[in-house]
């Protein structure tokens, strides 16, 4: 384990407080619940251990935001405004196309000041991608094939899938027994454990240890569609995974470490492409132009 | 066998009645963005007529694809993607009683669970500028207009 790593780990370790019985505190906070209340959140009234899904956009949002604070503690954002407002543009351009065009405050894309091979989906839509991912792409339409890919996570919420079911019981009971305005001292303590566990589970996921392979297909899978939809060419996404393996140490700290291999993934996305349309924009000196604008901000 | 007169009409009397009574079961659905932009038609870039905020109650009019035609609580109508809208009855009031509404008996509350006040907690000297970032970048928005002129200034033709 590299330095990077233990600086990671400790600071994390730091920040969160690690879950301790949040099932023994979810159960005594339940007994306090107004029955009525309960039975009027959850049909029937029955057990409350649910999944990702019974999060609230809203939820959601707020996770992400914790989880891009902690990946912007990691890496330095690029504040190149022009460069920044082009992938902004682009990537909201192509998240209107996608299954899950709104969020509850939308999707933003931002460069990291990092040459390593990186880009993270925070939960919500806030999508950081860092330079060294941007300098792999040769195009625009390369450059829509890596937005178009982390849009994909957003949309199937692959974040909020690693959090672990029980900070969400822990939290919906909470919920559940709120009629006043803020939280007592007691609910907010709990709530907050639960909320930090998320974030853990969320970024350990996005920076450690990867979503895994059937949901980076996923997310492939929709790049492919979005791309088609867009109207840019969906055989871009298989041009940037073949560079990423040309390019990619084994066992390095960035994408290789939380990503299947490229190839594997180049076959799945090729499926996927052909059942578009395929086809590449129109050549386009504007779009050049402007790509090249970009790059030289990089 | 043979149905009765009088029953085979009161059959079509209740059909034709169906057919001509406005959409009284038309389904209420809550809007899921802070911002939901109402556009003039169920294309991804269509032109926004107007914005919706989160839990906004609406009546689902018609539906074509993954867009609905909804129509106000002012009586304006529009179209918006599926996944802008929920059948949940998101639930605004942040006091009282729970009223569980018109839809489907199950009730989000807003503001509830992690929300503001939680992240508040987890907030400190350490992280504070990279919230503050994350602040700034939210501050990022693009009108929607900008979006197709983006696209159309690149030469980029969508399919879908």
């Amino acid at each position: 384990m590299n330095r990077k790593h233990l600086i990671l780990s400790a600071s994390a370790a730091l920040l969160f407080a690690g879950c301790q019985s949040m099932q023994q505190f979810g159960e005594a906070t339940l007994g306090k619940m107004d029955p009525a209340l309960v039975d009027a959140v959850v049909p029937g009234g029955g057990a409350l251990a649910k999944s990702f899904q019974d999060l609230t956009p809203e939820q959601e949002y707020y996770i992400g935001r914790a989880t891009a604070a902690v990946v912007l503690g990691q890496y330095k954002a690029y504040d190149h405004k022009e460069a920044n407002d082009y992938i902004n543009t682009l990537g909201q351009s192509l998240a209107a196309f996608s299954d899950r065009p709104e969020t509850f405050n939308g999707y933003r894309f931002h460069m990291l000041d990092s040459d390593d091979i990186n880009a993270f989906a925070a939960p919500g839509g806030m999508v950081l991608v860092s330079r060294g991912m941007m300098k792999l792409c040769q195009n625009e339409e390369d450059l829509a094939a890596v937005l178009a890919h982390e849009i994909g996570h957003i949309q199937f919420q692959h974040g909020v899938k690693a959090i672990k079911r029980s900070r969400l019981t822990s939290a919906l009971s909470i919920m559940t027994t709120a009629a006043a305005k803020e939280y007592g001292t007691e609910q907010l303590s709990a709530l907050t454990e639960a909320f930090e566990g998320s974030i853990n589970d969320v970024t350990s996921t996005l920076m450690n240890n990867g979503y895994g392979r059937a949901l980076e297909y996923e997310a492939d899978g929709a790049a492919v569609t979005i791309l088609d939809r867009a109207g840019y060419d969906p055989k871009a996404l298989v041009r940037v995974l073949e560079r990423m393996e040309a390019t990619l140490k084994p066992g390095g700290l960035d994408f290789a470490k939380t990503h299947p291999n490229p190839i594997k993934r180049v076959d799945n996305a090729n499926k996927a492409i052909a059942a578009t349309s395929g086809q590449a924009a129109a050549p386009s000196k504007a779009r050049e132009a402007r790509f090249a604008r970009f790059r030289a901000a990089l | 066998m043979n149905l009765s007169s009088t029953l085979k009409t009161g059959l079509v009397a209740g059909i034709l009645m169906t057919a001509a009574l406005p959409a009284l079961s038309a389904q209420i659905m809550s809007v899921t963005a802070r911002e939901a932009v109402m556009r003039a038609t169920p294309t991804a870039l269509g032109k926004a007529t107007g914005k919706l905020a989160y839990g906004d109650k609406v009546e689902s009019v018609e539906t074509k694809g993954a867009w609905n035609r909804i129509r106000t609580t002012a009586n304006q109508e529009g179209w918006i993607h599926n996944a802008s809208l929920t059948k949940k009855n998101i639930q605004m009031s942040s006091g009282g009683a729970v009223d569980t509404g018109a839809s489907s008996g199950e009730v989000s509350l807003a503001g509830k669970g992690f929300n503001s006040q939680v992240e508040a907690q987890i907030r400190n000297a350490d992280n504070a500028a990279a919230f503050s970032k994350v602040d700034e970048i939210e501050k990022l928005t693009v009108p929607p207009e900008k979006l197709q002129r983006f696209l159309d200034s690149g030469d980029i033709k969508p399919r879908g």
